[in-house]
């Protein structure tokens, strides 16, 4: 992936508007710019990471691991675990929260988050000092100096300019913005191809149905 | 990094076109922007229940019907006990067994209908009362409380703020003693090793995103960075919305189109893969 400073992000997105830099002033340029990054990635999670912990006996409930933002899978012990509802491990495992592999004889089979700061395992490891990795969505690195770098797909780089654009150009409201417009759908139309979340709805769903029959 | 309410604001601002500042021409006052993030902040979180909390409430013997805590909005799964709670309505209880209301025995089921709002009742209610270390309403609790906790596990609500260390108070690790803290405003210290509560009831529930007064300076609460930025399009949304010097309807109507995409992405993260559904 190619990495990209803030000062070409900035010229990128000058040059959308005829270079203007006395209407869109650098620290605007900059916001903007760092405000697409992030929205960017929540559609396409293009940054990841993957954190760690151990597990402690009988404990369910688990903080999320530090740098992880959207929680995408986990493993226990390198073994990827299936991810569940809350709603579905209430209906189908009543005392889960009491259950542990100790008394239900079974190994860890089973995760959730609950909210995105916390997770779940299923059923608890009674033994403890076990390996879990949660892979996930990371927050993007700031943009501050106009050093500064961030690497992401060239395809993306479009995205990030034409929605730093039309925040920019928003509060000249009118015509400007209402043309503006067309290219936020654009924007928004390509977020929607490349959306990360799209692809992760279809199994899981298919993975409980059957469990359930 | 934390983002501050601060640079939001200073966003809101160019926006609105007012760069230097709301104080230079006081159309409109700090206060009023506060008014607006807290209501937009509010929104987001509540729609898009990107924060839980679990929430323990001492089981009462003979006790059906419960106060939620401010600290949260709706709630999304009831244990009693640790075991999962059903969730049902007046009305099938009403039509299945008339003398439901004076049943004593384990809690089986919960229900938030023909209530007042903030409240629950669990049914049949519990036959045993459950564990709690009640905090006097008009007292402050300071230091460690680690001496209050025993063989059985705790609960400890706190009207009031509470400081100091209280991640002691959870005990010897496995087993032993557990306490849940929940305070109804500012707590400090450190907090670990969130369990279920045994004996009582535990919700699980999306997050109130203000329990405190904010100011400009303090740091977004609750809502991760990368959501922060669609705070700024709900604010401006309510801002270009109301009549005044302000007042942009296509502006508006850009704004809440922004916004309602950021809080559709984010219940759409939630729902996937093992959200509440």
């Amino acid at each position: 992936m190619p990495n990209v400073t803030l000062s070409n992000l900035w010229s990128r997105v000058w040059s959308r508007l005829d270079n203007n830099t006395q209407l869109y002033e650098t620290a605007a340029l900059t916001y903007a710019i760092n405000e697409s990054i992030r929205i960017t990635n929540i559609f396409i999670g293009y940054i990841q990471t993957t954190g760690t912990l151990i597990t402690r006996p009988n404990q369910v409930w688990y903080p999320m691991p530090d740098g992880v933002l959207i929680p995408m899978k986990l493993q226990f012990e390198g073994s990827f675990i299936e991810r569940v509802s809350l709603n579905y491990l209430g209906e189908t495992f009543p005392n889960w929260r009491a259950d542990t592999t100790a008394n239900t004889g079974y190994a860890v089979s089973h995760w959730m988050t609950s909210g995105l700061d916390k997770f779940v395992i299923h059923p608890a490891d009674s033994i403890g000092g076990n390996l879990i990795s949660i892979t996930g969505v990371a927050e993007p690195t700031v943009l501050v100096n106009a050093s500064d770098t961030i690497s992401f797909p060239e395809e993306y780089s479009e995205v990030i300019e034409d929605l730093a654009f039309t925040a920019l150009i928003m509060k000249e409201g009118g015509k400007i913005m209402a043309d503006g417009m067309a290219v936020y759908k654009q924007a928004i139309s390509k977020l929607k191809e490349f959306s990360r979340w799209q692809a992760m709805r279809q199994p899981v769903q298919s993975v409980q149905m059957v469990q359930r029959r | 990094m934390p983002i501050q309410i601060s640079a939001i604001y200073t966003d809101v601002c160019r926006n609105i076109l007012e760069d230097p500042g709301l104080t230079a021409i006081n159309l409109m006052s700090i206060s009023d922007f506060m008014n607006y993030f807290n209501d937009t902040a509010q929104d987001f979180v509540s729609r898009t229940g990107l924060i839980k909390r679990l929430i323990n409430i001492t089981a009462d013997l003979g006790v059906g019907v419960y106060p939620e805590p401010a600290t949260n909005t709706d709630i999304v799964e009831v244990a009693y006990n640790q075991t999962h709670l059903y969730r049902t309505s007046g009305w099938y209880l009403d039509n299945s067994d008339p003398s439901w209301a004076s049943a004593v025995d384990t809690p089986e089921r919960w229900r938030e209908d023909e209530l007042a709002p903030e409240q629950i009742q669990i049914e049949p209610a519990p036959a045993v009362q459950g564990y709690g270390v009640p905090v006097l309403p008009t007292t402050t609790g300071y230091g460690t409380i680690a001496a209050t906790s025993s063989a059985n596990d705790f609960d400890i609500l706190a009207p009031t703020g509470g400081y100091g260390t209280i991640s002691s108070c959870f005990g010897p690790y496995p087993g032993g003693n557990t306490v849940f803290a929940e305070s109804m405003n500012a707590g400090f210290g450190t907090i670990n090793y969130v369990i279920s509560s045994t004996g009582n009831l535990q919700l699980v529930s999306s997050a109130q995103p203000i329990s405190y007064y904010q100011t400009i300076n303090d740091y977004v609460y609750l809502i991760p960075d990368s959501f922060t930025a669609y705070l700024k399009y709900g604010i401006l949304e309510r801002i270009w919305s109301q009549d005044g010097e302000y007042k942009s309807p296509d502006q508006a109507q850009f704004a809440s189109q922004r916004y309602q995409e950021g809080v559709s992405l984010a219940a759409a993260i939630m729902s996937e893969g093992g959200g509440d559904a």
